[in-house]
């Protein structure tokens, strides 16, 4: 494994991980803001748009 | 669900949060943010020649970080919330995720309320700040950039008479 596969491994890590606290916080004191679309629709398909970019990218290198 | 308790009898009058203006300036912010890379590369591209695909990765990652950050942001605004009870004014303040400062002002240690609209934006938004006095040495309580201070102001006047009231009726009572 090269340095950008590892830092890219850790990059995904981190970003899985910062998600789940942000979920944590909207599920438990922003119930309110779940309903309907919400942010977390939002924030799912601008992450999901940015990642894809990013993979299609690297595979393109 | 609350980030606090609430007492036997509490229930909750209102939840004051800061002027959607505050989100309106950071989105503003990460889009500026997000943009200057590209235009900078606009001009600086030739330069890069062969890297520029290795350039694109790297703004990719920044544009994923700032995506979440500004998310951040929102959830720290959404959860920066002043709750009114029946018997206290409850502040609860996030800090970063999972830290958060609350502090408690009871309504009977009320003395005297401000409001202060300073400058053109403030104005014509209706943002201000509340400061609230109280009885004792401790710090004056301070809720900064609220929407429609007036009405603020009001509610808790309103909320700290009917408290007042409440104590009078169980003076009386017990006499």
């Amino acid at each position: 494994m090269n340095i950008i596969t590892i830092g890219l491994i850790l990059f995904i890590l981190c970003v899985i991980l910062v998600s789940i606290a942000l979920i944590w916080h909207w599920k438990k004191f922003m119930p309110e803001s779940g309903k309907g679309g919400g942010i977390f629709t939002v924030y799912m398909l601008g992450l999901a748009v940015l990642i894809m970019a990013l993979f299609t990218t690297i595979s393109a290198l | 669900m609350n980030t606090f308790e609430l007492g036997q009898d509490e229930r909750i009058v209102a939840i004051f949060r800061k002027h959607p203006f505050y989100i309106w300036i950071s989105i503003a912010k990460y889009i500026l943010i997000a943009v200057l890379p590209a235009l900078a590369s606009a001009f600086v591209g030739d330069m890069l020649g062969g890297y520029s695909e290795y350039a694109f990765v790297l703004y990719l990652v920044f544009l994923i970080i700032l995506w979440i950050a500004f998310f951040i942001e929102y959830t720290d605004f959404m959860l920066d919330t002043w709750v009114l009870t029946n018997e206290r004014l409850i502040d609860v303040e996030q800090l970063a995720l999972f830290s958060r400062r609350i502090s408690t002002l009871s309504l009977d240690r009320i003395q005297d309320i401000t409001i202060q609209e300073l400058g053109f934006i403030d104005s014509m938004l209706g943002i201000g700040t509340v400061f609230i006095q109280t009885a004792g040495s401790e710090k004056e309580f301070k809720i900064l950039g609220m929407r429609n201070p007036s009405f603020v102001k009001d509610t808790i006047m309103e909320a700290y008479q009917v408290s007042k009231d409440r104590v009078f009726e169980k003076i009386a009572d017990l006499r």
